[in-house]
This record gives structure tokens, sequence and C-alpha cells, in this order.
């Protein structure tokens, strides 16, 4: 059955700031309120998009994560959505949606194809 | 051993039977796996000897008409000359990542604008500890336990919860922000630019939007207190660094506040101060123009497309920076020197693999504190970045 909260869009705060712990995958720690508003729950993959650009994330829950939005730890994924006036922290859209998370080649081709 | 995970640069790792002891989870990562994914000598995606790999770079480097040469902030003091050296005799730009991140703070220490310390007193004497936009619990993973807060230092005999007063100011309750219950303050900021506001005003005894007036009286008790900052103070301040100078100045009138800037790589204030020795800049200098400008920052250069070749040593701008940038890579030869292979190197036209500084290669760097330590490398690889720097040099 379709999850109601997968025909909603919920905006958040991002801020981006390392995690000790080591991924390459696209992942985003959602403060565990913030998702079970938003109906998000660990493991689900969500679109997370701002101006223009979205990327697919996995989603963990961390306390930490700023109340109303979640964590993307500093990398190629944080950076593509990011720019330099929302180098630490932005706002983007977030909604629930399906398949895996995006990969660091499929960044690095939507960047080389705009040479 | 000297761990070059981070700015911190811990001397008391150890490799033992083949264990690390003493690291934190990621000067132990950094350690334990510098042997994993190496580069490998690569031009136009073949592989090729490292020979021809430097070959390669130099000939792109001739043929550049407006080079630049980026990154060295994992570099030690010996190669970061060097690469100052290619600069002048290539005429180009040179820059490091602190020039998006806190170089501007240095550069302010150097020039002796605002006050600063090194971790050893901050140990010894430190009561006011603020942490301002940085959560050293995943940055600088030791700073509290070696330096700041924990330890019982020469002045600070009894204990950290009642001989130090801290302070988190973090737009989120992170891990640091958590530890901040007795003795203590957090202040979750919607804006660093009020909170200085408010620190003004209080020092002129008005409220503002948040209560800072007991941090205030807690430093008056003391002879030494200190600020850390990081990126999200940078970022925070939204060009205004000016305001929070003039607010460091204007607490040290009232009580003696000292400033070290927090959680970047292992020698980028090494490469701020080998630059400043050189030319009196700290970062985005251009031989050329003989002159360091905003718009001679890397990502600048490449947002408005004025290079066309690359020297980028020891960083993976391709994930590091916005796309803005980052998205004008493709349009420019990019020559890596890299100990890993990285998210860069895929996408180079020519790849040299280096040595991990501190590891496999020995000499120089600064800590964040401007204290400069001799590295004790645990194994001795022939090619380093001393190596393939110099030999660019030669052959130009």
């Amino acid at each position: 059955m379709m999850r109601l909260t997968r025909l909603m869009r919920f905006e958040a705060k991002i801020v981006v700031a390392r995690v000790s712990e080591e991924t390459r995958k696209a992942t985003i720690y959602l403060n565990p309120e913030f998702a079970k508003r938003c109906g998000i729950k660990e493991g689900d993959v969500v679109t997370v998009s701002r101006a223009g650009r979205e990327l697919k994330f996995r989603v963990k829950l961390l306390e930490t994560a700023p109340e109303n939005g979640g964590i993307i730890p500093n990398s190629i994924f944080s950076n593509f959505l990011a720019d330099f006036d929302g180098f630490k922290s932005f706002r983007a859209d977030i909604e629930l949606s399906e398949g895996d998370e995006s990969t660091e080649e499929d960044v690095i081709s939507i960047i080389m194809q705009k040479k | 051993m000297i761990c070059t995970a981070c700015s911190c640069l811990c001397d008391d790792v150890e490799i033992v039977d083949g264990k690390v002891l003493n690291a934190c989870e990621r000067g132990y990562r950094h350690i334990s796996r510098y042997r994993e994914s190496r580069a490998k000598p690569m031009v136009e995606g073949k592989e090729v000897d490292v020979d021809s790999a430097i070959e390669a770079a130099v000939e792109l480097l001739k043929s550049a008409k407006s080079p630049a040469i980026y990154g060295l902030d994992t570099s030690t003091v010996e190669a970061q000359k060097i690469a100052v050296e290619i600069a002048k005799k290539l005429n180009c730009y040179i820059d490091d990542n602190s020039s998006f991140c806190l170089g501007e703070f240095v550069e302010a220490i150097l020039k002796k604008e605002i006050p600063s310390s090194t971790l050893d007193d901050v140990r010894d004497r430190a009561y006011v500890v603020i942490y301002w936009g940085t959560n050293p619990y995943h940055s600088l993973p030791r700073h509290m336990s070696r330096y700041a807060y924990y330890p019982r230092g020469a002045k600070r005999q009894r204990g950290y919860d009642e001989d130090r007063y801290l302070v988190v100011i973090d737009v989120r309750r992170s891990e640091a922000a958590k530890l901040a219950k007795k003795n203590a303050k957090f202040i979750q900021v919607d804006s660093d630019l009020e909170l200085v506001d408010s620190f003004m005003r209080a020092l002129e005894g008005k409220a503002g939007k948040y209560e800072v007036a007991s941090i205030l009286r807690e430093m008056k008790k003391a002879d030494f207190n200190v600020t850390f900052g990081g990126l999200g103070l940078k970022y925070g301040l939204r060009g205004n660094f000016r305001a929070f100078c003039e607010l460091l100045r204007n607490i040290n009138k009232f009580a003696p506040l000292y400033f070290i800037p927090s959680g970047f790589h292992a020698n980028m204030r090494g490469f701020n101060e080998t630059l400043f020795e050189a030319v009196n800049a700290v970062n985005s200098y251009s031989f050329s123009s003989a002159a360091s400008s905003p718009e001679f920052a890397f990502t600048e250069l490449l947002k408005r497309e004025r290079i066309d070749t690359a020297l980028i040593v020891g960083t993976d701008p391709i994930a590091s920076l916005p796309l803005e940038a980052s998205g004008k890579l493709p349009k420019l030869k990019k020559i890596l020197v890299d100990p890993r292979n990285t998210l860069t190197s895929k996408i180079a036209e020519v790849v040299i693999p280096s040595a991990f500084s501190g590891i496999e290669s020995g000499g120089e760097m600064v800590r964040s504190d401007g204290v400069r330590v001799k590295l004790k490398p645990i194994a001795k690889a022939e090619v380093d970045d001393v190596y393939v720097l110099k030999r660019i040099l030669e052959g130009l």
C-alpha cells in the first residue's frame, strides 16, 4: 500500500557537518522527531532537492541533527546541493522516494555533463 | 608518531605490534588504512610510470596560458615552499582550501589583529572555553580531552566541572553542546551576527537577543579565556568577519579572550604561514599581479573561468567544492598529486601518486595554534610531495 507521505514534500533545514561514521554513500541523518512528523523511517530513501538540483539519500536517524531537518556529511553529495552562501547550512525540500540512494558516480556524471 | 589526520597533530600516537594506540577514531582510520586505495601514475586514463606522469605534468604546465596551484594543506611545509617556488616560476595563482575555510582568521592572527595563544596555554590556564560553530566531537575528537576542557592544567587543577566554564555555540544541539551542563552554557544560535551584537550590547550593559552577560561575568573571573572558532562561525558571519574581530578586541578591553581557529586540514595553517612569509598573504595569491585578492581564490578562478590548468596537491575539489565551482573543473587540465585514489583522480588528465605526510614522509607541519611540529614517519616512501614538486620545478 502506498504511504500517504509519499505524496508530500517537507521543507527541512540541512546542516553540513562531519560525522564519525565513515560512509561514501549518500546518507542523510534526520532528527527523529522531524522524521516522525514527516512519516519518514530509518532506511527510507528520500529525494532532497534545492535550487533545481536533487539527489537521493538513505535516511538514518540522529538525535543531534537539527530539530527541523537533518545533517548531510560534508561530501560530494552535500556540496552538489550547497553553494557558497549556504555552504554549512541551507534549506531544502525532502520527499519520500523509491529505489536506491545516489552514488558518487551519479554526481560526477552530472558534473562532467556540464562540460 | 605525529598523527596527521587533523590539525591537532597529536604527538602521543604509538604503533605497537602493528596496533595504533592513543589515536582517535579519525586518526586510527587515517593511519591504519594508509595502504588502501593508493593512487597510480596515470596520463589521460592510462597507467604509466611515475617519471612519465611527472613529465606529462611539466608539459601541461609549460603549455598552460593561465595555470593555478591549489591544495597543499596535507603537505609538509617543505613541500609547500617548493609549490610557492613553482607558482613564482610560472607567474601564476596559488591558493589552498583556507580561502573558503578559516584563512581569514589565521591572517588576522598573523597580522596580530586578534589575540591568539597555544593549545598548551589553553590546557594550563583557560577558564572560559568557547566552541563557536565547531563540533570537536567529530572534527577534532581529542581536542577537548588533550587540551581544551578535560585536562587538569598547571593553573587549572580542580577538574573541568569546577575549573573550566564551557560555552558551546551551534545551530543545533551537537554532541559537544550536550556536554554543556554544569558550569557551562549552550547557545542555540539562529544568527551569529545577532549573537555578536548581543555580546557588544552586553559589554555596554544592555540586553540583546541572546543572554551572554553571564558568560562575560565568568570571563572576568579569569586571566585566560579562549574561543575556538570553526566553519559554522565563518559562514554564520555571512562575510562580516570584521564585526567578529571588533568583538574580540572589545571583549579584551573587559577580560582576556584569545582566539584559536578550530577544525581544518593537518597543515592548512602551515600553508598560510609559508605563503605569508613569502608574500605577506595567507592564500588567494597571484604572482602575475603580485597581490592577494578574493578574486584569486581557486574557487573564484574556477567560477570566472580564468584558469586553464591546475596543479592540485592533496585535495579533492570535485568532492569538496560546491557545484558552482566543481562544475567548472571538467573545463580545465588537471594534474593531481595525491597518495590516494580520489574522486578528482577519476577526472584528472595526469595523476601522480605521492606519500602520506607524517606516515611515509617526514618534514614539518604547523598545528592549528601555530606550534611547529616535526613529523616522525613510520615508513619511508621514495616518492612524496617534496620529490614530485621538486621534479616539476626542475622540469620547468
